[in-house]
């Protein structure tokens, strides 16, 4: 008799259990792990069983892969899937997984290694015959340098985290007087989230958009590209609605870019799923951005649009299977859009707004997908990234697409925490993102939201009504209680037996 | 004779008062006007509400500082309820905050960095401290300029809401 094979989900939130769910379909078992933030979240329950990292900073628990590992040990699971984050570009853990002799799902340390550090993927990228950025191939030595580069490639540039990601350790320097203070920023930032002083140097290209391409490789040299995501709508450069295919893009300019993108993840050698990111410029040109070694969190358009399921083909590549697909199988059909949940305050720049989520029901319908790692009642704890939620729409066309979003955002039932709905509703809603073209600049052109939108007459009557009946059963239950209700029946009883 | 509440969000007050409780139906005056409220809770926890000419509304409900939120979709609506004969605030008041010169932390997190000392002078929307949260550092600004008297907390320390970071007095 064989026994399950078992896959530890080294991740917490929404992507555990998405990992988790493509696992239950492949008859594999789950085992979860957890911070102590994280005792009773979903994910913890969702797995077949669960192991305890550590106390709730990630750096003593998510990020720990030691523990990870001895976990996967204890219970004897043989494949890790990090999900996105923590410890999925690690090339270190990936290495501590083939010495412990557990299936890592994802692409190989060397792979990471030179994709992971940017300054190293912009040369092996140059290498390779793919377009990159102006700037600095080499990490920046000192200030002077930096100050040099950017005086060659002109204002503005981007300071970038070598070991960066996810719109994290990226400052934007307009000038020569900002370039000393965004220096040292840049650097203790890059030491506080990636443990890694490294930083480079880019222009910045003016007015662009981030398109990037989804690419599944196999260990047996095939790779194939799933198309394109347009990812241009940011808010503190991170990313909050996607869609593919992207919306004003031409043919030619999109196939050229899967082919670059195939063409980058053979010069690494890749394995399994990766995202080539790219910057266009407004006639297209497009440039290497970054590749990340990992699952994105945006996949879902991709799945919903090409009828895949990344996860699923994650794992069984990581098992040595082949590729489920050659490049002519995948098409894309239809239009999808992703719209990223974030517990926020967005009239106050988009500050983080940890709290507990006292009404939580996401919805559902027709073309709607949703995926989440919360239930109602539980607390977004400020330790981890704001994210409540991806919701995602699928339809024939864009434009039915995004009005079956509108619908499904009205109807997203949430309360307790400040959130970015009507924000991601008004993005939706303006012109630039309906008739288009837009660029990552988008957010910034909109007008700020209504500080207190109107509210319906029911719903301060019905408050009234909720405060009168709070107040009479306060009264009610303050009131000194003359006798047991027992005794008042027994003597009501008795009264009548007279 | 009803009950007479005022109801405020927003900074705007309305007076509602309150007629007949008789459950599945509530009859208030708002407006100088009579308004029949038809309520109706279903199995999920949601009340429906429903009068004649107001349309309907699907709403849950729950409070929090003293307020009574009203839950309908994406949005939620926070009121203040008074019972105005008495004077008495429902639950009592939700702090204002930000008055008497402190610089609150608005929301959990750790101070990564303090920009002031006591008797610098800081303007308006001057960054005074630097609060990472969810790995995100995030600028705290003083809402209206004035000079340091006192820093309460230390580079390093965690916060939670509300607390006090900086102490400002007027510049004179």
């Amino acid at each position: 008799m064989s026994i399950r094979p078992k896959v530890l989900v080294a991740n917490r939130g929404e992507i555990a259990i998405r990992v988790m769910r493509a696992c239950r379909e492949l008859g594999l078992g789950t085992v979860a792990v957890y911070s102590d933030a994280d005792a009773d979240a979903r994910h913890v329950w969702f797995a077949d069983e669960a192991v305890r990292l550590g106390p709730p900073p990630t750096a003593e628990s998510y990020l720990r892969g030691d523990k990870v590992i001895a976990a996967a040990k204890h219970t004897g699971a043989q494949l890790i899937h990090p999900g996105y984050g923590f410890l999925s570009e690690n090339a270190e853990f990936r290495r501590a997984c083939d010495a412990a002799g557990l299936t890592f799902v994802g692409p190989g340390a060397h792979a990471m290694e030179q994709m992971g550090t940017k300054t190293l993927a912009r040369q092996v990228m140059h290498k390779a015959g793919v377009p990159v950025v102006p700037g600095s191939l080499e990490p920046l030595q000192n200030l002077a340098e930096a100050q040099q580069i950017a005086g060659e490639i002109g204002y503005p540039v981007m300071l970038k985290a070598a070991a960066g990601g996810g719109g994290r350790g990226i400052r934007l320097v307009h000038s020569a007087e900002e370039m000393p203070a965004a220096f040292d920023g840049a650097i203790r930032e890059a030491v506080a989230y990636f443990k890694d002083p490294t930083v480079y140097i880019e222009k910045a290209i003016v007015r662009p958009r981030h398109i990037e391409i989804q690419v599944m490789a196999d260990r047996h040299g095939n790779a194939v590209h799933l198309f394109d995501r347009e990812c241009s709508v940011q808010r503190r450069n991170q990313k909050i609605i996607e869609e593919s295919p992207a919306a004003h893009l031409s043919d030619a300019t999109r196939l050229a870019m899967g082919q670059v993108a195939v063409q980058a993840a053979k010069a690494v050698a890749y394995e399994g799923a990766g995202t080539i990111e790219f910057l266009v410029d407004p006639q297209e040109h497009f440039f290497f951005m970054e590749m990340n070694t990992r699952l994105q969190v945006e996949h879902p358009v991709t799945e919903l649009v090409t009828g895949t399921d990344l996860v699923v083909e994650q794992l069984r590549v990581a098992q040595g299977l082949p590729l489920s697909w050659s490049q002519e199988q995948i098409v894309q059909r239809g239009h999808a859009i992703e719209c990223r949940i974030y517990a926020e305050d967005v009239a106050r720049g988009f500050l983080p707004s940890p709290g507990p989520l006292h009404v939580y029901r996401p919805p559902a319908g027709p073309g709607l997908r949703v995926d989440d790692g919360f239930c109602e009642g539980d607390v977004i704890s400020n330790h981890y990234d704001s994210m409540i939620a991806k919701l995602s729409a699928w339809a024939p066309t864009r434009d039915h697409a995004i009005a079956r979003m509108q619908a499904a955002l009205d109807l997203f039932e949430i309360s307790g925490i400040s959130h970015n709905i009507a924000h991601l509703q008004q993005v939706l809603a303006s012109q630039a993102f309906a008739v288009g073209p837009y660029d990552t600049g988008l957010v910034k052109t909109l007008p700020a939201l209504e500080a207190i939108p109107q509210d319906p007459e029911l719903a301060a009557l019905y408050a009234v009504v909720v405060a009168h009946r709070q107040a009479a059963q306060h009264q009610q239950e303050a009131a000194p209680q003359q006798e047991s209700t027992w005794a008042y029946h027994a003597r009501a009883q008795g009264l009548r037996g007279r | 004779m009803g009950t007479e509440y005022s109801v405020s969000r927003g900074g705007h007050s309305r007076s509602v008062e309150l007629i007949a409780d008789r459950g599945s139906e509530v009859v208030v005056r708002a407006d100088g006007r009579d308004i029949v409220l038809h309520l109706h809770r279903l199995p999920d926890g949601r009340t429906a509400v429903r009068s004649e000419g107001l349309g309907q509304l699907l709403a849950r409900h729950y409070r929090e500082r003293g307020e009574v939120v009203v839950v309908s979709g994406n949005c939620d609506f926070r009121y203040e309820v008074t019972d105005v004969r008495e004077g008495w605030l429902q639950g009592g008041a939700g702090g204002k905050g930000g008055k008497g010169g402190h610089i609150k932390a608005s929301m959990p997190g750790r101070v990564v960095r303090l920009t002031v000392q006591p008797g610098d002078v800081v303007p308006e929307g001057g960054v005074v401290a630097v609060l990472e949260a969810m790995k995100m550092e995030n600028d705290v600004r003083a809402p209206a300029g004035g000079v340091v008297k006192s820093v309460a907390v230390a580079v390093g320390q965690a916060v939670e809401t509300g607390a006090v970071l900086v102490e400002l007095e007027a510049a004179s």
